[in-house]
């Protein structure tokens, strides 16, 4: 399956969202060129950068070199394609640009050498260079700063963000309520491509939301939970076409509404847990008959707990997948915090969430001008 | 202006600046007068000293340009072995600057390492043994592989004292023009459970509301920051009201980004401190033992701890029955 980030990227600078004036200066400095040859565009992660430059591109139709942070382990690889990509034409005849992305992944930044050719490059260059950095105050791009042209992009303000979501859910005829939408934008903070990759995680669990899949797992729920009927629920596994780790979440979301008293519920959790475990065994040791065991300790094993059947009838819900999605978002973004701030501080993702974050929040909260001072200090 | 966070402003420049750990700092202060070294493993708890004493111990060894000559890892962010093993050997194979006899890689939290990376762990740290030392940090030895622990001289970094923690706070407000009342600092000793990094971030989050500190600013920091409502889930769970409890367990992790062992500690904290009976206090804390061991183990942390509270229900239920 193609990301969404990437078969959505935009060809037009038209579909680019947000950024209309930073759009307009760099169009202006594509133009003007080789009054600068080269573009330093600094701003938040998905903000759209790199999606400016693809878009700009594809619009010229010109022929994009690009450079990234996997192509960045050595230095001589980096020298080696840039150098004959500035100063040779483009073999199809086409009008050139290059871009480096991600430039402070580059090996050797902080080593004069490998500055000093990037400099001689980019000032000698027969092509528009852009270079895209999460900061350009940062002190390893000092010397560049000063052969190039600065942009600064801003952060995607959340209508941008979700602009963008509805017109990608729109393509992809999905239905998703709006709520949900909004609350992908307001949480990306800015991150467009963040947020398209929240969506598209969030509907391939929506795949099991249409509705023949719901009927038949809700009759999967019925059957466990109101009979005891174990051949039934063992061959649950072969009929039922969702992933075992939904079917967990399913048996989780729904055991606590359905039994009642606190022996059954016990020990349906008792088995769901056992049965939890053996799905994380399965790729730790790749042996995939574990999956004989989820299904029958989570099957069998929550059917077999109750005391006795619930005579009501139960609406079965469905997982609450924004909790799942809520979370993995959170642990991401502290993720991208400690690349930041983390070798500065001597800490790990776990550790700032957990050591330093609920501290900042405090701070600013009650102190804006001190929470201000830090974040200078940090970076941020 | 900018606004420096404490815990590296007061960052100990030296070892002898290093407080509490007496024992170790004598031995690392052996290396630094030899200029040499073996592999080193350090082992204790957190915010004790573990970074501290390899960052001054560098500092000491190579002078001024300690930091080309330390290569700084974490085991918990990086993504697998082999980019500990790339970065390790792009580190190693480049020439050190000034003239230090060989470069540190410190690697912290080692044990967040699988079984199968400590084993090619220890294959990089025999490839690299003539110009590069490994210090490993982690909190509990035990975890890391035998083959690993006898290549490494171990270090054992003890809780720090009440009185060391309270004399460096003091010394930190002081510099910084605080005051702060004795039973501040006791609380705040407490709150940190023997954590110098969690005490100073206290302090410096109390410094964000008031100049002269009580105990009862640092109370709002510490209610702030922890999340009190795990205690009003773990009650929902033991009165019986299943479901209310899990739904508010869901909701604390997921307003404090807490993760499942986060949570499972912080259950397992304030169990001990609950006033409820003895016998029922310690089987509440060994189904906390048996679903922390399932957390790790299994893949879906709301199923693992919503078992936990059902566990807890019925505990609770039978303890009430007799």
């Amino acid at each position: 399956m193609i990301p969404w980030v990437r078969k959505y990227q935009p060809k037009k600078l038209t579909e680019v969202v947000g950024q209309r004036e930073s759009i307009d200066k760099i169009v202006a400095f594509y133009q003007s060129f080789p009054r600068d040859r080269t573009i330093i565009l600094s701003g938040p992660h998905g903000s759209g950068k790199t999606a400016i430059v693809t878009a700009l591109a594809t619009q010229l139709g010109a022929e994009l070199i690009e450079l990234n942070a996997s192509d960045y382990r050595r230095e001589q690889d980096v020298m080696s394609v840039l150098e004959p990509a500035s100063r040779q034409g483009s073999i199809f005849g086409k009008k050139k640009i290059i871009l480096i992305d991600e430039i402070d992944g580059l090996a050797g930044m902080q080593d004069r050498g490998a500055i000093t050719s990037v400099i001689k490059i980019i000032t000698e260059t027969r092509f528009p260079i852009f270079i895209t950095t999460n900061n350009v105050w940062n002190k390893k791009l000092k010397t560049l700063r000063k052969s190039c042209r600065i942009l600064e992009l801003r952060k995607l303000e959340t209508p941008d963000v979700l602009r963008r979501l509805h017109k990608i859910a729109k393509l992809e005829k999905i239905k998703i309520e709006d709520s949900v939408l909004k609350k992908i934008a307001a949480h990306s903070d800015g991150d467009v491509r963040a947020a398209i990759n929240d969506l598209q995680a969030i509907c391939s669990g929506v795949e099991l939301f249409n509705r023949d899949r719901i009927e038949e797992v809700e009759s999967a729920m019925r059957m466990i939970f109101k009979s005891f009927d174990s051949e039934a629920a063992k061959s649950i596994s072969n009929s039922l076409e969702i992933q075992p780790r939904d079917f967990l979440q399913w048996l989780d979301q729904n055991i606590s509404s359905e039994y009642y008293d606190k022996k059954s519920i016990r020990d349906a959790y008792d088995y769901l847990s056992q049965s939890d475990i053996f799905l994380e065994r399965i790729p730790r040791w790749q042996h995939w008959r574990f999956l004989v065991y989820v299904y029958l300790l989570s099957a069998v094993g929550v059917q077999q707990s109750k005391t006795k059947p619930n005579p009501k009838q139960v609406r079965y819900s469905k997982p609450d997948l924004m909790k799942y999605w809520i979370r993995a978002a959170k642990l991401r973004k502290a993720k991208g915090l400690a690349q930041t701030i983390g070798p500065k501080l001597h800490a790990s993702a776990r550790s700032l969430q957990r050591d330093f974050i609920p501290y900042f929040n405090f701070i600013e909260q009650k102190n804006p001008k001190m929470a201000k001072e830090i974040n200078e200090w940090l970076g941020v | 202006m900018a606004l420096e966070i404490w815990t590296e402003k007061y960052r100990p420049k030296s070892l002898d600046a290093v407080k509490g750990q007496d024992e170790v700092v004598k031995r690392l202060k052996s290396f630094v007068k030899s200029q040499n070294m073996p592999h080193l493993l350090f082992a204790g708890p957190s915010g004790v000293g573990k970074t501290a004493s390899a960052i001054a111990m560098a500092r000491e060894m190579f002078g001024e340009n300690y930091r080309d000559n330390i290569l700084e890892l974490n085991a918990s962010d990086e993504r697998g072995i082999s980019v500990v093993r790339n970065q390790v050997k792009d580190f190693a194979r480049s020439k050190s600057i000034g003239d230090g006899p060989f470069k540190i890689i410190y690697l912290d939290e080692a044990d967040a390492l699988t079984k199968e990376a400590q084993h090619a762990l220890r294959r990089t740290m025999e490839d690299y043994a003539g110009t590069t030392r490994f210090v490993l940090s982690c909190n509990y030895s035990s975890k890391i592989i035998p083959p690993i622990q006898s290549r490494c001289a171990v270090f054992r970094f003890k809780p720090l004292q009440k009185n060391i923690i309270i004399s460096i706070l003091k010394n930190i407000a002081q510099t910084e023009g605080l005051t702060a009342t004795d039973k501040a600092l006791e609380f705040l000793y407490l709150a940190s459970e023997g954590d110098c990094r969690k005490a100073e971030n206290l302090l410096q989050a109390t410094s964000a509301i008031t100049k002269n500190i009580d105990e009862k600013h640092v109370e709002e920091v510490v209610s702030f920051a922890e999340p009190q409502e795990v205690a009003g889930v773990i009650n929902l769970a033991l009165e019986g009201k299943y479901n209310a409890a899990k739904e508010g367990l869901s909701k604390v992790m997921i307003g404090h980004g807490l993760s499942g062992l986060d949570a499972v500690t912080q259950i397992q904290k304030q169990i001990w401190q609950m006033d409820i009976p003895d016998p029922l206090k310690i089987k509440l804390i060994r189904a906390c033992g048996e679903y922390e061991f399932r957390l790790v183990e299994g893949s879906n942390e709301f199923i693992q701890l919503n078992a936990l509270l059902a566990e807890f229900s019925l505990l609770s239920e039978n303890d009430t029955l007799g």
